[in-house]
């Protein structure tokens, strides 16, 4: 037994409302930061912004539990903690598809925006060009510090080049293609 | 409890590749439901309550969609594919585009919609089909007007174009 038997019986639900409660601090702040300042390197700043919120949460739902009624179970703690961390993972994962446009997504958007005459594939194919499909993402990687612009040239940092050989050895090991 | 279902996830998911029993989403699919069985076999273990069952699946969940997006990544994102192509040198602009096909990118991407039902062709011209991928896509058109207050929604104005 690793909690006690009324202790486990608030856990489950103990941990659903401060996991999700701690991630919706967490994403409140992301969106109010974001509204407020330009952010760049954004990777790397979503990831702290929510990490420290999370944090903060938690400590706070800790020391709020000294003073106030509230349930105190330590691996129910834990179990939330993890919660709102597997949120916000999940979220930085889904982010760069807020950020800059998903080539699939737009041709969806697209599509259903025509309704029902439909739309032809030379529309689309007019629409979406090489400056939004290829250029829009090598903005972002400037941005996220993974390619630097110098000399009318696009080059890797040493953390683009980190991620190209990340993918390249695991796709490898994977016994798969280069993908891309 | 969710990190002993990840494992097995993670394990599974990478021996069928490496075996080739299975293509990366169906290797996915079969990983993802071996981890959740895993969980679920702990059942009847002390001190499991529905409540925390239900938590330790949804950050198993969260954690398996994290790994297969990781996967999914180096599969088909274009900054996988950019970072690639920098790898050995840098390029210019005129250079980077040149290694693009924006027709073939498109025709790929609406093929593998079509392919899964999301979209129709009739006559030579699309249709929505199915609502997966659509709801997907109002969801993250709402979260960029949300997060961007300056976002103007250059997919609207494209589309109004086309």
């Amino acid at each position: 037994m690793y909690c006690t038997e009324s202790q486990c019986q608030q856990g489950g639900i103990m941990t659903i409302v401060i996991g999700f409660g701690a991630f919706v601090v967490a994403f409140l702040v992301h969106v109010i930061w974001w509204r407020s300042f330009f952010v760049k390197n954004t990777g790397v700043v979503l990831i702290a912004v929510l990490s420290v919120s999370i944090g903060v949460v938690i400590f706070g739902y800790l020391a709020a539990s000294l003073w106030l009624a509230l349930p105190r179970n330590p691996i129910a703690l834990l179990q939330a903690t993890t919660l709102a961390f597997a949120l916000a993972v999940a979220y930085v994962m889904t982010y760069p598809a807020v950020e800059v446009p998903s080539p699939t997504l737009v041709i969806i958007d697209i599509i259903a925006r025509a309704g029902s005459p439909g739309i032809e594939r030379s529309a689309l194919n007019r629409t979406l060009d090489d400056d939004f499909l290829v250029m829009a993402r090598v903005d972002d990687m400037v941005n996220e510090r993974y390619v630097r612009f110098a000399n009318g040239r696009y080059e890797l940092t040493p953390k683009g080049r980190s991620m190209a050989r990340f993918f390249v050895k695991w796709r490898s090991f994977l016994r798969l293609e280069k993908g891309g | 409890m969710p990190f002993f279902g990840l494992a097995i996830n993670f394990i599974v998911q990478v021996a069928m590749c490496r075996l080739r029993l299975a293509g990366l989403f169906l290797s996915h699919v079969i990983a993802l439901a071996a981890g959740a069985g895993a969980i679920l076999a702990t059942w009847n273990l002390p001190a499991q309550t529905p409540d925390g069952m239900a938590a330790n699946l949804l950050i198993y969940l969260l954690f398996s969609y994290v790994y297969f997006q990781v996967n999914h990544m180096g599969q088909t994102a274009r900054r996988v594919r950019l970072a690639r192509d920098l790898e050995p040198g840098a390029l210019t602009r005129a250079e980077i585009l040149a290694r693009y096909d924006a027709k073939e990118i498109i025709d790929h991407r609406i093929d593998r919609l079509i392919a899964a039902g999301q979209i129709a062709e009739k006559n030579g011209r699309l249709y929505l089909n199915g609502s997966a991928i659509y709801s997907i896509s109002v969801l993250i058109n709402l979260l960029k007007e949300l997060i961007f207050p300056a976002y103007r929604n250059d997919v609207r104005t494209r589309g109004e174009d086309a």
